[in-house]
């Protein structure tokens, strides 16, 4: 009796024993690394996903960039995922090396498109009809080579490959006198470059052709009938810098014995001041100054001129102008062509213009300006002959797919033939972009969506609840509470999406707009307004739900604009975000959820987010002591130990080993402890005889169990999140939380153990998970165990769950207790969701 | 219709300046990527409007804007800048730039942003005109 005594007496005495006051009340240093590492890797998770979400709307909305946007945004992008990698590594031990690996790929494959595509060793010279794209001949050769294949009519000829000027730059020490030649003229002087490009084209004009280029140049040659040709410039990069760097030479009616001397004069025409300035502020590569030339048999000509097979300034049918001769006329303003408009199959109107003199081959070489002969001034074309070549060019159009602007030539026997061909811009009317805010006479169900992915759509309602992916109907409106990545794969089946959480910068909306499908997210009630079934049509221009299918928004273009997409930075952007945007780590339960699945920045960020969150949730995990905690001190007899990482209890609080709620900032525990204290303390159920003997029983078999009952409860917080462990009766639950961005913010619990025997424990994890799907949680039980999670909503929403939560805890600490049939789990599932569980709004 | 000359040192820039301003509107668009050429072109010839890049290697678009100037004190000038290099486009501002736009931007913007510095232009032309009218009165 007495040694029982002295024990309590000892007890007694620890109890009252205060903490030695030189106890650091700072954070452990090894969780504040930890989650300052999970800060960093959230901020780098946002920028990349903010800057992806920038370029899309960059690409898709018409906006005019360059490649130093291109550049810079890619630069960014890479630097963001590197640190979100490393910060997975720095917290979980470098065991997602893996993943670093993943992401060297892909910035390897950004950066060689951005270098854009290597000059291969290619045949130095090929017939027209053999010339097709990634030869390096250069769109002109390339587009005449497509229409010969076409079978349609193009002077005989060949082309002679921008690799062929690389062979004729490397010898006799052309490259290094051209790169001299740069360094040495000012930047700042313009007949300094004026002077620099002179000697570039003299020393040019005086190296002779490598022979095995002669040489080709001379079989080819060979294979032409004519006489004369034409030597035109065909540069690899028509749509950027050519197109305006000024015309490129283009010699017509050469004689053979000087065709190798006007390919020269043709690559040389390239060494303007222009293109001098543009090296000196880049660099002088082949990439950016290399060009293919085509050399095509002379027709003899009666006219010639351009065929437009759309009116370039948006009106309707195809223009032709047309000037006697040779078709060097036709543009520029010198003489007044002819112009035909072909509407519908008829000549809708005509114009002969006054063409007082015209461009004839000359008989020693070159072009002769003469006046024009009386009977050629009338009109070029007959109507026949305009309406055919209408007609010739609607074929070419139709092939490309694209408007065209054609040069085409009129021989004496009346045949045409084809010179050039490339894509024409027509310029819509700005105005008729315009889109009304509100659609006038149509009923509005919602307004102010968050606009995620632009467009308009429409569609019947099809309202997800719980994961149900694959019964979506066909081009269905997806109507969701939350915007998770796993809807991803909806895509190519709904015509569009509609969330009542989310951003514009959430791994789904990246998706979506990736796919073009028009999203609007924030649509606060659109499960509740939208009923299954119903057309709508979804207005993600200015944010709206319309009632029944509105066409004139269906018509409305979804931006972008053909000129833009036309340009080098477009392209080389479309090329790049191959490797970004597309995400094939939609679900993380998949197999490919692994770093050598990441094939995009998109995968590595999703994959280092989502392994993120598993590792800070082993915060807790480790041995955690009291060293850096305080005790939270409430009416509740919970024992619990705060360990603060920054903003979670007030400033008061600093120097305190006892805090009390009031201390509490932490949004997360400041929610959970609403609900733990609305419930309060009520004791233990009663308990019945078998159940008690069930927990004795239970716990002298579960070591597991019998470890972590003498391990205490821990809360770590910050002012937007919490990890709080806690044992409340038999089981363990842990409750983690971050309140911040909504793309960011979850709520995720684990639960086990109890103290009755297994069949009542199931029962309570069924009671739970009937409680937690009603909350929106993702719920995976197993036997006496649970994992639930929930993310896709903004904090508010989060917070009010976690109060429910709170609740939850407190109501069901020895639920297993009583868990006597399924019926038990009902009555307690009706209960508690009458009582603590909010309606819906 | 009015003349515009559009300075850029990135040529993509250039090309899709010279392709939107010609495709949606009446005037005419002479760019050049070196801004010695537009300082030259100044010289020779007159625009109603001078859009102008403001980092550029060699000369920066504050020299373009200050020979506009020089040229015709009158002289519209806009400068288009990098997103986050706000500073320099405030100081061509006050130097007389007439407006300023930051890239990337939407074509509606740039078309607006032309269409109002071409109104204010033909404002000030009627309001000269009207003021000599008055003065030989």
């Amino acid at each position: 009796m007495a040694a029982v005594l002295g024990k309590l007496k000892k007890w007694f005495a620890r109890k009252r024993t205060p903490r030695p006051s030189a106890v650091s009340l700072g954070p452990p240093p090894a969780l504040l690394e930890r989650y300052l590492r999970y800060k960093r890797l959230l901020a780098a998770n946002s920028a990349i996903l903010t800057t992806v979400a920038d370029i899309q709307v960059k690409m898709g909305e018409g906006f005019l960039f360059d490649m130093h946007y291109v550049r810079q945004a890619c630069d960014r992008l890479g630097q963001e995922v590197e640190a979100m990698v490393g910060a997975l590594n720095g917290m979980a031990g470098g065991r997602y090396s893996g993943l670093d690996t993943a992401r060297q790929r892909v910035a390897h494959w950004v950066a060689e498109e951005l270098a854009g595509a290597k000059m291969q060793p290619a045949p130095l010279a090929l017939p027209l009809r053999e010339v097709r794209e990634g030869l390096f001949y250069g769109g002109k050769a390339e587009k005449l080579g497509e229409l010969t294949r076409l079978g349609l009519t193009v002077p005989a000829g060949f082309g002679v490959s921008a690799y062929a000027q690389k062979l004729f730059f490397e010898t006799g020490g052309l490259v290094s006198f051209i790169r001299e030649a740069i360094a040495r003229s000012q930047i700042r002087n313009l007949e300094s470059l004026r002077e620099a490009g002179e000697a570039i084209q003299a020393k040019i004009m005086a190296q002779p052709l490598p022979p095995e280029l002669s040489q080709a140049i001379a079989e080819h040659l060979a294979q032409l009938s004519s006489s004369r040709v034409a030597v035109r410039s065909s540069a690899l990069q028509e749509d950027s810098f050519f197109s305006f760097a000024g015309q490129f030479e283009t010699v017509l009616n050469v004689p053979r014995d000087q065709v190798e001397a006007r390919y020269k004069e043709v690559i040389a025409s390239q060494f303007t001041p222009r293109a001098l300035y543009y090296c000196h502020a880049s660099g002088f590569s082949y990439q950016e100054l290399a060009m293919g030339v085509l050399v095509m048999e002379m027709v003899a000509v009666r006219c010639a001129g351009v065929l437009y097979t759309d009116d370039p300034r948006g009106g309707e049918g195809a223009i032709i102008n047309a000037v006697s001769g040779l078709g060097s006329l036709a543009v520029g303003g010198v003489v007044e062509p002819d112009i035909y408009r072909v509407e519908d199959g008829r000549i809708a109107a005509q114009h002969v213009g006054e063409k007082t003199h015209m461009h004839v081959a000359a008989p020693e070489g070159g072009v002769l300006d003469v006046a024009t002969p009386a009977d050629l001034q009338g009109p070029c074309l007959e109507e026949d002959q305009a309406l055919a070549l209408a007609e010739l060019g609607n074929r070419v159009k139709q092939h490309f797919g694209l408007p065209q602007d054609i040069e085409w030539a009129l021989d004496a026997q009346g045949r045409f033939s084809l010179l050039q061909a490339r894509p024409l811009r027509v310029s819509a009317k700005l105005k008729a972009d315009y889109l009304p805010p509100r659609i006038k006479g149509a009923e509005m169900l919602l307004a102010n969506g968050i606009i995620a992915s632009r467009g308009a759509a429409a569609g019947p309602v099809y309202l997800l609840r719980d994961g149900a992916l694959d019964a979506i109907p066909q081009d269905a409106v997806l109507v969701t509470p939350r915007a998770l990545p796993e809807y991803g794969v909806v895509v190519g089946r709904v015509a569009a999406v509609v969330c009542e959480a989310g951003s514009a910068t959430s791994h789904l909306a990246t998706v979506l707009r990736e796919a073009r499908i028009p999203a609007l997210f924030g649509a606060k009630g659109a499960t509740a307004v939208l009923q299954p079934g119903d057309v709508v049509t979804v207005d993600a221009f200015y944010g709206n739900i319309y009632a029944g299918r509105l066409e004139e928004l269906l018509k409305a273009p979804r931006g972008g604009d053909d000129a833009v997409r036309q340009t080098r930075a477009y392209k080389v952007l479309e090329r790049v975000l191959k490797h970004i945007t597309p995400l094939n780590l939609l679900d993380p339960r998949a197999a490919n959820f692994r770093p050598d699945g990441c094939r995009t920045y998109h995968d590595i960020t999703r994959f280092a987010h989502e392994k993120a969150m598993e590792e800070l949730f082993q915060v807790s995990a480790g041995r955690l002591d009291e060293e850096g905690s305080r005790r939270l001190v409430s009416a509740i007899p919970l024992e619990l130990n705060i360990i603060d990482l920054g903003g979670g209890l007030s400033p008061e609080a600093a120097n305190l080993v006892k805090v009390r709620p009031e201390h509490l900032t932490s949004r997360p525990m400041l929610a959970y402890w609403r609900g733990v204290s609305a419930v309060g303390w009520q004791g233990p159920k009663p308990v019945d005889l078998a159940g008690f003997m069930s927990v004795v029983m239970s716990t002298a078999t579960d070591t597991n169990i019998t470890e972590r009952l003498h391990e205490k409860n821990f809360a770590i917080i910050t002012h937007d999140y919490m990890n709080l462990s806690n044992r409340l009766g038999f089981h363990f639950a842990t409750i983690e939380a971050f309140l911040g961005a909504p793309g960011e913010s979850y709520v995720s619990f684990t639960f086990y153990g109890g103290g009755a025997e297994l069949p009542r424990r199931m029962r309570r994890v069924r009671f739970l998970t009937r409680v937690l799907e009603d909350l929106d949680f993702r719920v995976e039980p197993k036997e006496d165990s649970i994992t639930a999670r929930i993310d896709g909503y903004d904090a508010d929403a989060l917070d009010e769950r976690l109060e429910v939560l709170g609740r939850l805890m407190m109501i069901s600490k020895q639920l297993d207790m009583v868990m006597l049939s399924e019926d038990a789990v009902e009555q307690y599932y009706r209960e508690f969701s009458q009582g603590h569980i909010p309606p819906r709004a | 219709m009015g003349r515009i000359l559009a300075v850029d040192d990135e040529l993509d820039m250039l090309a899709l300046l010279k392709m939107i301003i010609e495709g949606y509107s009446d005037h005419q668009v002479t760019v050049t990527n070196n801004p010695l050429e537009a300082s030259e072109l100044l010289e020779k010839e007159t625009f109603d409007l001078i859009l102008t890049d403001l980092k550029m290697p060699g000369m920066d678009g504050l020299e373009v804007l200050a020979k506009a100037k020089q040229q015709d004190e009158e002289a519209l000038v806009m400068v288009i800048t990098a997103y986050g290099s706000l500073e320099s486009a405030e100081e061509a501002m006050a130097k007389g730039a007439f407006d300023y736009i930051t890239k990337p931007f939407r074509k509606e913007q740039i078309l607006l942003a032309i269409d109002k510095a071409m109104r204010w232009r033909e404002m000030v032309r009627q309001n000269k005109a009207l003021k000599q009218r008055l003065d030989g009165n």
